[in-house]
């Protein structure tokens, strides 16, 4: 066999393996093995998705599609770039826009949180929480704020006592006897001949003493003086005006409000009695009282 | 390239892959782009005969893909440091001929160790491997040394040069020369003495 054929030989054997026909989906393997692989914790997040699909029921299976979908396109909108259209450079810097979604995600989380809890605070504010009918934990709140406690004992004494905006309600606040003037007190920026009843609750304000009323002493020695007042506007026929009439009323109910004596912080050993006849027990709202001297009235 | 092209058409780069290391160097197409660029474009013109090439070394089709896969992701791993489309090639047989010899190597090792099995059915995708098989030349050829059988199949298959050959085995000009002499005078013997 010359060269020349050895060769031509040769090169025919060795082309009959031009019959050989790779598949036809060798580029996509070849892109697929190009692809970044998956990161792990995707890995694991999809397996515990599978075993959690395949344990939850159809609530949770349907819950965890849609929580799932809702990833999906969140990844898609703020994931990393494709890596195949940039170098080194580009994916690292690919992670930006997904630190900064997670980041600004964070931040209106905490804010919102910040402003829901500062919006509870200024509408519940913490003393407004008690409920205790004398007040006991309104100490905080000594110009009667929105609370319900406040605002009933408030109603009782302020409104028919227009003095008494200031009145710490449940503070057991008696006027200090002053014994030489027992309406010494009741001067207290009032026009004395206009509403002279309505010192004593500005008296409150003015110099709370908080005593322990055992005695009904102090209802003693401020009883007159409103007792003066009623008589000096009835009698005198002077013309007084319904609203004149009125506020001696209210002043007659404001000293008798007033001069009770808490029932809770200031427990009084027995039940007082004014000069007007009402029984003054501890456990009876000024309101209830007010107005039932006012029907005796 | 035609002498009858104009001078500034001849002056551009007529390669698809060339036109593409072109706009790299400009800095307008990202690199990775390239790369995927040219392994498609590669993949297109070369993916067969390189398949076919490592069928003949590894007498298997299905590793004989695999080995070429493998060179083709080296390939667009190994992207930047290549220049052109010739070179991206040689790169490519450079690492399909080591990647079989790799495969034969473990083959071989496996063979050593492993309880031998039941030959499987021969399919219709194998047909061709199994002509090829048939062939006394073949036959011949699976007799010679590894090296000696690399450079018989470059050289009268992929009708490569001496130095191709010789860049894509890692040896020398002369080496080629010998290797090529003696698997001639090898394969001669056997076929005679086969006769």
């Amino acid at each position: 066999m010359s060269t020349v054929n050895e060769r031509d030989v040769l090169r025919r054997a060795l082309h009959l393996a031009d019959g050989i026909q790779p598949r036809a989906d060798g580029l996509q393997l070849i892109q697929a093995r190009l692809s970044p692989p998956r990161p792990v914790a995707v890995a694991w997040a999809e397996a515990a998705w599978t075993d959690a699909r395949m344990r939850g029921p159809a609530e949770l299976r349907r819950f965890l599609e849609w929580l799932l979908s809702v990833a999906r396109l969140a990844w898609d909108r703020f994931g990393p770039q494709s890596v195949a259209s940039g170098g080194r450079t580009s994916r690292t810097l690919s992670w930006l826009r997904p630190a900064a979604a997670l980041g600004v995600t964070v931040f209106i989380v905490a804010a919102g949180a910040y402003v829901a809890f500062s919006a509870q605070q200024a509408i519940f504010p913490a003393g407004s929480n008690s409920t205790h009918p004398t007040g006991g934990g309104g100490g905080g709140n000594t110009h009667g704020g929105a609370s319900g406690t406040n605002t009933r004992s408030q109603s009782s004494v302020g409104s028919v006592g227009s003095a008494g905006s200031k009145t710490k309600p449940g503070s057991c606040v008696t006027p200090k006897p002053s014994r030489g003037a027992p309406s010494a007190s009741t001067s207290s920026g009032q026009t004395p001949g206009t509403s002279p009843a309505a010192s004593p609750s500005g008296s409150s304000s003015a110099s709370p003493t908080p005593t322990v009323s055992d005695s009904p002493s102090p209802g003693a020695s401020t009883t007159p003086t409103a007792g003066v007042a009623n008589a000096a506007m009835a009698p005198t026929g002077a013309g007084p005006t319904e609203a004149v009439a009125s506020l001696a009323k209210s002043a007659v109910l404001t000293r008798i409000s007033v001069v009770r004596p808490s029932p809770t912080p200031c427990a009084t050993k027995k039940p007082a009695r004014n000069q007007l006849g009402a029984t003054l027990h501890p456990s009876a709202h000024p309101a209830v009282i007010g107005f039932g001297k006012l029907n005796g009235s | 390239m035609t002498a009858s092209e104009p001078p500034d058409v001849a002056a551009r780069p007529i390669h698809v892959t060339e036109t593409l290391v072109a706009d790299v160097a400009l800095g307008s197409v990202p690199a990775d782009s390239v790369a995927d660029e040219a392994v498609t474009e590669l993949y297109a013109t070369h993916y067969r005969s390189l398949v076919r090439l490592a069928a003949l070394l590894v007498r298997d089709t299905g590793i004989a893909e695999e080995v070429v896969q493998d060179s083709f992701v080296a390939m667009h791993g190994a992207w930047r440091r290549l220049r052109d489309s010739e070179k991206a090639l040689s790169y490519l047989r450079q690492s399909v001929v080591n990647r079989s010899r790799s495969v034969l190597r473990h083959r071989t090792v496996v063979e050593r160790n492993a309880p031998k099995t039941a030959p499987d059915e021969p399919s219709a995708e194998h047909g061709a491997i199994a002509l090829l098989e048939r062939s006394a030349v073949i036959a011949a050829l699976r007799t010679l040394p590894p090296r000696q059988r690399e450079a018989l199949v470059l050289r009268f298959y992929a009708d490569m040069s001496e130095a191709q050959i010789a860049d894509a085995m890692c040896i020398s000009k002369g080496a080629v020369k010998s290797h090529t002499a003696r698997a001639m005078q090898a394969l001669r013997t056997v076929l005679e003495r086969d006769a």
